[in-house]
């Protein structure tokens, strides 16, 4: 594949996606530069606004290994991992045999994942950051590309276990799911209330051809005003104390270019510019700040102060 | 310095620093003359227009840094918005997308010119102006116009006596030394006073009441009498205009009759 081509093939992807997805385009973008980026995505929305079907449509497009975790208070490390059994040989020895847990895949969506254990949620923490899982002595690496999306409901928090800080900053984004437009609504009604049709997709993109554009991605370049732009943002929110009690860490900054450049290279631009960090600064830090009484009290959420901080 | 594009980037700079070589000549060179004029006019030595020219090479300097980079190509040309930057920020990258970019700067520098950055406006706006105030130096040496011989100027202003001469304070001792009844040795105090700019105004009121100690008898004067002894009328000819023919005379004799 050609740098030429990329942009065809985003807009290929986008139009296979929005056979399947009715609006959302940010948040397809969104979960493609995550995908661009090898970095983990954290999917926050209302239920019933096609958060998985997304995640399992983008797998199929890019014919990636898809699993899903459906996380609960009683899901053990072991069930996400995987763990030995015993299996019977030829000969009738039995033999202890590594049985693989739905994290070795590709993309996996683990679902409302702070209903979880804090256990459970470290043990897939882990595999996410490591890119391999451990058991007893032995170490298993995990397929490339591995791309974990979490999702959690911004209601019901009862019984369930917040992500800690420290945890969250490990996804890269922290994507935003809206509600529909009315129109787009309508489309949906339209499209799956009446007849369901069988929606044939093309893969657009191999495994090869993501793990090249991942590397890709970190070669974009990016002028050196920008560049100090990006952490410009980043360092103003650990100074901005009249509304944010705890600001991000300089990971963030590392995840703001690497997302800009991705953001780039997805719009067919050989460059960074201005634009790709002000759009991307949002879902790279809504989740990497604490905000204090004072934003409250202002009625601000993250995203108000977020803006307060670019140019 | 081997790359296509540093050498484009190169040449772009030192055609960057020409253009404003060249602006910033033409500039001194109104500023010098236009002074040029006025110190004529003045009868002030010519190469004192030598100071304002040098003060503005040195505010053009500081101004014109700006033209110098990179982010003022980009905005006299939008096609290498961001991009020219990006490439002059990475030419030490050999990366496959880093080649591409340099590439598509290269072709939009090509299709860059010079007459970017001249504005034609501008440019025939100075060189009137030159030529305007050329002449007018010429004509003003040929019939010696002077609107002001400063020399002569300072020098009168210089032996004015009056300013010399004038000093408030002075003025202001005499005045109080001058006053006999003053008890005060420090001087009058309201003039303290008013040095610092304040007023105080007082009314006495028995100035306003009647004295009864500096009471006289009344003086007997004769007044003269205003009523004229003698009183004559006359007719007016509008009186006749506006009678009619026939009445003309009994009007006439009744005024007569009243008259005597």
């Amino acid at each position: 594949m050609k740098i030429e081509e990329t942009k065809r093939a985003f807009e290929r992807i986008m139009h296979e996606l929005n056979k399947v997805i009715v609006g959302q385009e940010e948040v397809l973008k969104q979960m493609i530069v995550s995908l661009l980026t090898n970095s983990h995505s954290i999917l926050e929305g209302y239920p019933g606004l096609a958060k998985t079907l997304s995640v399992k449509t983008m797998s199929d497009l890019m014919d990636l290994k898809f699993s899903r975790i459906q996380n609960t208070p009683d899901l053990m490390p072991s069930d996400i991992t995987g763990t030995y059994i015993i299996e019977e040989t030829g000969s009738g020895k039995r033999n202890f045999k590594f049985q693989p847990g739905p994290i070795f895949a590709n993309i996996v969506l683990a679902d409302e994942i702070n209903r979880a254990t804090p256990k459970t949620q470290s043990a897939l923490l882990e595999a996410m950051q490591e890119r391999q899982v451990t058991l007893g002595t032995s170490t298993y690496k995990l397929e490339e590309p591995f791309f974990v999306l979490a999702t959690q409901n911004p209601i019901e928090q009862e019984g369930t276990y917040p992500l800690p800080e420290a945890q969250s900053d490990r996804f890269l984004l922290k994507i935003k799911t809206p509600y529909p437009e009315f129109k787009e609504e309508v489309e949906i009604v339209n499209k799956y209330a009446e007849e369901v049709k069988k929606i044939n997709l093309k893969p657009i993109l191999k495994k090869d051809n993501l793990v090249y554009l991942q590397g890709i991605t970190r070669q974009v370049p990016i002028a050196n005003d920008l560049k100090k732009y990006a952490v410009q943002i980043v360092t103003n929110t650990r100074k901005k104390k009249d509304l944010i009690e705890y600001g991000a860490s300089p990971r963030a900054s590392i995840g703001l270019v690497l997302a800009a450049k991705a953001r780039a290279l997805m719009e067919g631009r050989k460059y960074v510019s201005k634009t790709d960090i002000n759009t991307m600064a949002y879902p790279v830090l809504r989740h990497r700040i604490i905000l204090n009484f004072e934003a409250e009290r202002q009625n601000m959420d993250e995203d108000a102060v977020i803006k307060t901080l670019l140019k | 310095m081997s790359k296509p594009i540093a050498k484009a980037l190169g040449e772009l700079k030192r055609a960057l620093i020409e253009i404003n070589a060249l602006t910033w000549i033409l500039d001194t060179l109104v500023v010098f003359l236009v002074f040029e004029l006025i110190f004529f006019l003045l009868t002030l030595p010519w190469y004192y227009a030598f100071v304002p020219a040098g003060i503005y090479v040195l505010f053009h300097a500081y101004r014109g840094r700006k033209n110098l980079t990179y982010h003022y190509v980009e905005e006299k040309v939008p096609e290498l918005k961001e991009q020219l930057i990006t490439a002059a920020d990475n030419l030490d990258k050999e990366y496959e997308i880093v080649e591409s970019l340099n590439k598509d700067v290269l072709k939009n520098m090509k299709k860059t010119m010079t007459s970017y950055f001249f504005s034609f406006g501008k440019l025939t706006r100075e060189l009137l102006l030159l030529f305007v105030v050329s002449f007018l130096i010429i004509g003003a040496s040929a019939y010696n116009v002077r609107f002001l011989d400063t020399h002569e100027a300072i020098e009168e202003i210089k032996n004015y006596k009056a300013f010399q001469d004038y000093d408030v304070n002075e003025v202001l001792l005499e005045y109080e030394e001058g006053d006999p009844t003053a008890d005060d040795i420090y001087g009058e105090k309201s003039i303290a006073e008013l040095g610092n700019e304040q007023l105080m105004l007082e009314l006495n009121p028995i100035l306003s009441d009647a004295d009864i100690s500096k009471t006289k008898e009344p003086e007997h004067r004769k007044f003269r009498s205003t009523v004229p002894t003698e009183i004559a009328a006359s007719t007016d000819a509008s009186y006749e205009e506006s009678i009619p023919k026939g009445y003309q005379k009994i009007v006439k004799s009744y005024f007569r009759e009243i008259t005597k």
